[in-house]
């Protein structure tokens, strides 16, 4: 979580006179991470103090005004889309010559006399953005401009002298371990441990109770949801609006101003960390306080203005009869400080974290109160933040306390005692830290430590008792305020492990870049796939897994083939590219069964995809595969006809080793390409890569190389259209054990051709094992070969 | 028939003596040694010959040839000469003509991100490995050190797979591991020490705008042994560092906090752009980094409870893992100045073929 923390305000409780970005780096280094730093925001030129005097329509635009304002010396016109402009407000000008943000864009714009729909503009008024001051004053709807409020300045009075805003707002992150950091004293004290400067609390004076126990019942039913509930009642408050020191201050956090009563709270808050409520005590029925659980039923308007409806599992404060805030998240409205009011109840208390988390997300309602308490936040925090909050309204609201101190607490406060071996601390550090050095940091951070025989004997701060719980804790701490950067940077000696890295990884780069040296390019898809998609392809439903909470719909399912996302890649490149190729190696995922984990299966699959549908689509994905099993020394495997429905009926084959099913591949069906809007033609190979790499030869064997030279015939002949390839190479490669290749190089059909057939032409390779082949040997073979075409396949041999 | 031999030397030696151009020497070839040429047709008289004459004749013959080859040698030479001599006219090209490029694909932007992460870590003797990506949520949050609930587990926004078990300790509910800390446990749990593994994996979390994707990877490295200090992990940070960014640059630790190491740092790298000032040498703020570093990823020392949880005795061993997205990192690298990370898993081919 991050917070703004002015430094100003800062430096109240914290000697330091480093510029900001010292600070910055400094604390970051060992604390919480300061991650941008706004410059003091008034460095304005020519931007002034306006008064509006009169406010009318614009003639010629329905959403602009014509302002008459006070710029001191004189009134002038200015063209203004502020939704909240009123008369008599105090707004901030900026001049002809001034530079401001259009917009709160990064770049400064000079500002100049201008027309705007034909009348004329004398200037801006600003918002908050436009002049650097967003974060200062952040507006609640977009074209608000700035409200100067009850600013005491004249008209004319330049801006930076009016604010006094020479000061410089952090942006802190503070992780979720640390609620203790989010605030002023947090960042103070963190900061004073860290550069070694004096930190003080801010003052608290106590204050006079009536010994009067009468004023207010309070009764706590949830002990194990609320540890502790503090509350005093004050009489003859004055509701005003708060002075500018303490508007300031809250909006370099980033809070708006209420009225006095709930600024107060707000800035204790800020200040020390323990979120405060103010009840009108004469809208409390009965007088009274109970912490329970809301009832069936209950509903409440929070502070927001929106209502919610309660479970019975949500914690709240109520009166005798309705509950009048959400514990730890929201007051609510109706029990609220008003202008009406005159006494209060002040509320601090301690709430179960893990209640006011579940409570805030069920409402999905946060707020800075259950920011903090869903980080746990110790007992031991509420009677200064109360004494503290109830100094400043009496200071600045008048008011006399009524009642005592109520203080219901159902968990007794202990401290906590956490220790760690001197050695143990130097063993994890990598140095040889002095114990009493290691005693000094934690004696720093608020820790009362002492060595005991070797070891660090810690009492924990109330403030640190969520965090810190064991030896390693304390590490950190002493680690942490030493400085990592000061440890020393050294490479891992000792053993290696005794594990040799398996051969998957070097497979899946081969296969990988024997996929991109045949022109394929690799994709990355989602795992996930449309539940449209699991229908689409002929996936048995048996296979779904499916997301409880998925993002959209189309990433409902976890895909059980990489097919739909490779035919989703065509579709959004067919356009772009007439013809590509792709492929993907990334795992699949089936289900087993609902009470296991499903398996993950890597594959090997991918695309080539075309216009023309001449079947070359398929001889292209089928030579891919012929060449990546020959690379690999496979050669036993069968085709089969694939029985897949995802594949074109007669253009795809399946492959086996022996019985075992390798993948397939072939052109995809039509049809399916038709219900995915391709518009081209598409072949696919799948592989399951466990079992590719399993038959592939990781070391190949050698075959000698012939001395003898070898003898290429050609042969071309006629057969029927439907005569296969295959059956041909096998009668010719069978005819005599001279013959050792036969290679289809052309096939015709068309012109020319009679009905019902086509031209084939070969080479035919011929080879000795054992001498030169004489012409006449080959010529013999030759003959034979052209016989038994003609007597088998009926060829009509050409040449 | 001598006669014959003297006239067929005559004439072949005139000419020869007339060629000019290789095609005329080619033209010749074939007039007299073809294979149907004057001297096979000489040649093809022999037979016809008695055996004294046979003798003489043929060796007349092949004197011949030898007298004609030895000035065919010279000519073929002197019109090789003139033919390189012109080479450069002969055989102009437009140089400027694009040339053919072979069709070779590309690997994703993400693999050789991959790679190269791997290849720095194997080097300092770190094991590849890989583990589930669906997993039991006893691996991804619990024996991680979040119990179930702990407000810690919504920095990771995890999505929940429809299968779960109620028996067993490990069991419970099922997720798609929303980072690769979930193989810390799996790898102790195989008992093996030392323990020095990579993994870098896929991982999900449901997020999608210009800086996240609902799918991206993540890189792991973990090293348990005895006397594993935080002086080590800077050691290896800084190697990594300086391999994979260039020698200029530094990593850092801050001061962080996850569940399953303590301490816990954030580990920063210096800024390539403005080297490590924040601003730039007009002076203007860095955009890139903030106030001179660029946040890598987390580390830490692993957590007692997470040793435990893996059967190991955190009283005899300690270690330290760091882990951190693997696109991320490589764009941090590149600058390839990719304004939304989510094009990275779109496969526009105008994208995956700049790679």
């Amino acid at each position: 979580m991050n917070i703004l923390i002015s430094y100003n305000w800062l430096k109240e409780y914290l000697k330091t006179d480093l510029s900001p970005q010292d600070f910055a780096s400094r604390v970051s280094l060992s604390g919480p991470s300061i991650e941008r730093i706004y410059q003091k925001c008034g460095d304005w030129e020519k931007i002034v103090v306006g008064k509006i005097v009169n406010i009318t329509k614009h003639p010629n635009a329905d959403k602009l005004h014509l302002v008459e304002t006070d710029i001191g010396r004189k009134k002038v016109q200015i063209v203004c889309g502020g939704s909240n402009l009123q008369g008599g407000m105090k707004v901030a000008v900026a001049l002809p010559g001034a530079k401001v943000r259009w917009h709160g864009d990064d770049e400064l714009v000079e500002l100049k006399e201008s027309e705007i729909r034909g009348e004329k503009s004398f200037g801006m008024i600003c918002s908050g953005e436009e002049i650097g001051l967003g974060k200062l004053f952040p507006a609640k709807e977009e074209k608000e401009i700035l409200d100067l409020g009850d600013l005491d300045a004249k008209p004319g009075t330049d801006l930076n002298k009016a604010l006094i805003l020479d000061d410089t707002i952090f942006d802190i992150e503070i992780t979720t371990n640390r609620p203790d950091a989010m605030s002023i004293v947090g960042i103070a004290r963190e900061a004073g441990t860290i550069l070694k400067v004096p930190f003080t609390m801010p003052e608290v004076r106590k204050i006079k109770e009536k010994n009067d126990g009468s004023a207010l019942k309070i009764k706590n039913e949830e002990s194990d949801l609320c540890y502790r509930y503090q509350a005093v009642v004050i009489e003859g408050v004055k509701i005003k609006e708060s002075p500018l020191w303490l508007k300031k201050k809250l909006a370099s956090a980033g809070t708006r101003s209420i009225n006095n009563i709930v600024d107060i709270t707000n800035l204790v808050l800020w200040e020390m960390g323990q979120p405060l409520h103010a009840f009108d005590y004469e809208k409390l029925e009965g007088k009274k306080i109970v912490i329970r659980k809301a009832k069936m039923g209950e509903n409440i308007i929070a502070l927001d203005g929106e209502k919610y409806k309660l479970k019975n599992s949500h914690l709240v404060i109520a009166d005798a009869k309705n509950p009048v805030a959400i514990a730890g998240v929201m007051g609510g409205a109706e029990s609220g400080v008003s202008e009406a009011t005159t006494t209060i109840v002040l509320e601090a208390a301690t709430f179960n974290s893990v209640s006011v988390r579940k409570t805030s997300r069920e409402l999905n309602l946060r707020s800075e109160s259950s920011a903090l308490f869903e980080k746990g936040l110790s007992t031991e925090a509420t009677t200064l933040a109360l004494l503290r909050a109830a100094n400043l309204i009496m200071e600045l609201a008048g008011g006399i306390v009524k009642s005592k101190i109520f203080n219901e607490s159902s968990k007794l406060y202990k401290q906590k005692e956490v220790s760690v071996k001197v050695e143990r601390v130097n063993n994890v550090l990598g140095i040889n830290l002095e114990d009493s050095e290691m005693i000094d940091i934690l004696n720093r951070l608020g820790f009362d430590a002492r060595l005991l025989s070797g070891e660090i004997v810690a009492r924990v701060p109330y403030w640190r008792e969520g965090d810190i719980m064991i030896a390693e804790d304390l590490i950190e701490e002493i680690a942490r305020i030493y400085g990592y950067h000061r440890l020393p940077s050294i490479l891992p000696e000792g053993k290696l492990p005794d594990m040799k890295e398996s051969r998957d990884f070097i497979w899946q780069k081969d296969l990988r870049n024997f996929a991109v040296s045949a022109g394929f390019s690799e994709t990355y898809s989602y795992s996930m796939i449309s539940k449209k998609m699991f229908k689409d392809f002929h996936f048995g439903s048996g296979l779904m897994i499916g997301l409880l909470n998925p993002l959209s719909e189309d990433l409902e399912y976890m895909r059980p083939s990489l097919l739909p996302s490779l035919l989703e890649t065509v579709s959004i490149n067919e356009n772009n590219f007439g013809e590509a190729k792709i492929f993907e190696l990334s795992r699949v995922y089936h289900k087993v069964k609902s009470e296991e984990l499903p398996e993950e299966n890597l594959r090997y699959s991918g695309i080539v995809y075309g216009k023309e549908n001449n079947g070359n689509l398929f001889y292209n994905i089928k030579g891919f595969v012929e060449e990546l099993f020959s690379r690999y020394d496979l050669h036993n495997y069968e085709l089969k006809s694939a029985d897949n429905k995802n594949y074109h009926p007669s253009r795809s084959l399946s492959i086996y080793i022996g019985k075992e099913y390798l993948g397939d591949f072939g052109e995809i069906h039509p049809a399916l390409l038709a219900r995915f809007g391709i518009k081209s033609r598409v072949a696919f190979f799948d592989f399951d890569f466990a079992k590719l790499i399993i038959n592939f030869k990781e070391h190949k064997t050698y075959s000698p190389l012939s001395p003898y030279p070898k003898v290429v015939r050609d042969i071309s002949f006629v057969v029927d259209k439907k005569q296969e390839f295959g059956a041909i190479k096998e009668l010719i490669i069978g005819i005599d054990e001279l013959v050792r290749d036969a290679e289809l190089f052309d096939v015709y059909e068309g012109k020319g051709m009679p009905d019902g057939k086509k031209s084939m032409a070969l080479h035919i390779t011929f080879r000795s094992a054992r001498k030169t082949l004489e012409i006449k040997e080959v010529d013999v073979i030759w003959e034979k070969i052209a016989q038994k075409l003609k007597k088998d396949l009926k060829a009509d041999i050409r040449s | 028939m001598k006669n014959k031999l003297a006239q067929f030397k005559k004439s072949a030696l005139m000419a020869l003596e007339k060629i000019k151009t290789a095609d005329m020497l080619m033209d010749f070839e074939i007039k007299f040694f073809g294979r149907k040429g004057e001297y096979n047709k000489i040649i093809h008289e022999l037979p016809k010959l008695d055996a004294d004459d046979k003798k003489e004749m043929g060796q007349l013959a092949n004197k011949a040839k030898m007298a004609i080859d030895e000035l065919l040698d010279k000519k073929h030479l002197e019109l090789d000469e003139i033919r390189l001599e012109n080479l450069a006219k002969e055989e102009w090209l437009d140089k400027t003509a694009p040339g053919t490029r072979p069709d070779i694909g590309h690997l994703h932007f993400t693999t050789q991100a991959i790679e190269e992460i791997f290849r720095i870590f194997t080097q300092l003797g770190f094991v590849k490995r890989s583990y589930r990506e669906i997993e039991w949520d006893w691996y991804a949050f619990e024996s991680l050190n979040m119990p179930p609930l702990h407000p810690a587990r919504d920095e990771w926004e995890t999505f929940f797979v429809n299968l779960s078990s109620s028996d067993g300790k490990h069991k419970g509910k099922v997720v798609l591991t929303p980072h690769t800390s979930s193989g810390q446990t799996r790898e102790m749990e195989r008992g093996k020490l030392p323990i020095r593994m990579t993994n870098i994996s896929k991982c999900y979390r449901r997020q999608s705008d210009t800086s996240h994707i609902p799918m991206f990877h993540q890189f792991e490295g973990l090293l348990i042994d005895k006397g594993v200090s935080i002086a080590h992990l800077k050691g290896v940070l800084d190697y990594f560092a300086r391999s994979f960014f260039g020698p200029e640059r530094v990593a850092r630790l801050r001061p962080s906090h996850f569940m399953f190491t303590e301490p816990s740092f954030e580990v920063d790298i210096s800024c390539g752009v403005c080297n490590g000032a924040g601003k730039l040498e007009s002076g203007e703020k860095c955009k890139l980094c903030k106030e001179g570093w660029l946040e890598l990823g987390g580390a830490g020392m692993v957590h007692p409870n997470v040793l435990k949880a893996g059967g190991i005795d955190p009283e005899i061993y300690s270690g330290f893992a760091f882990g951190w997205g693997v696109e991320r990192t490589f764009m941090m690298k590149e600058g390839t100045k990719i304004d939304d990370i989510r094009i990275l898993y779109k496969n526009d081919l105008r994208f995956l073929r700049q790679f």
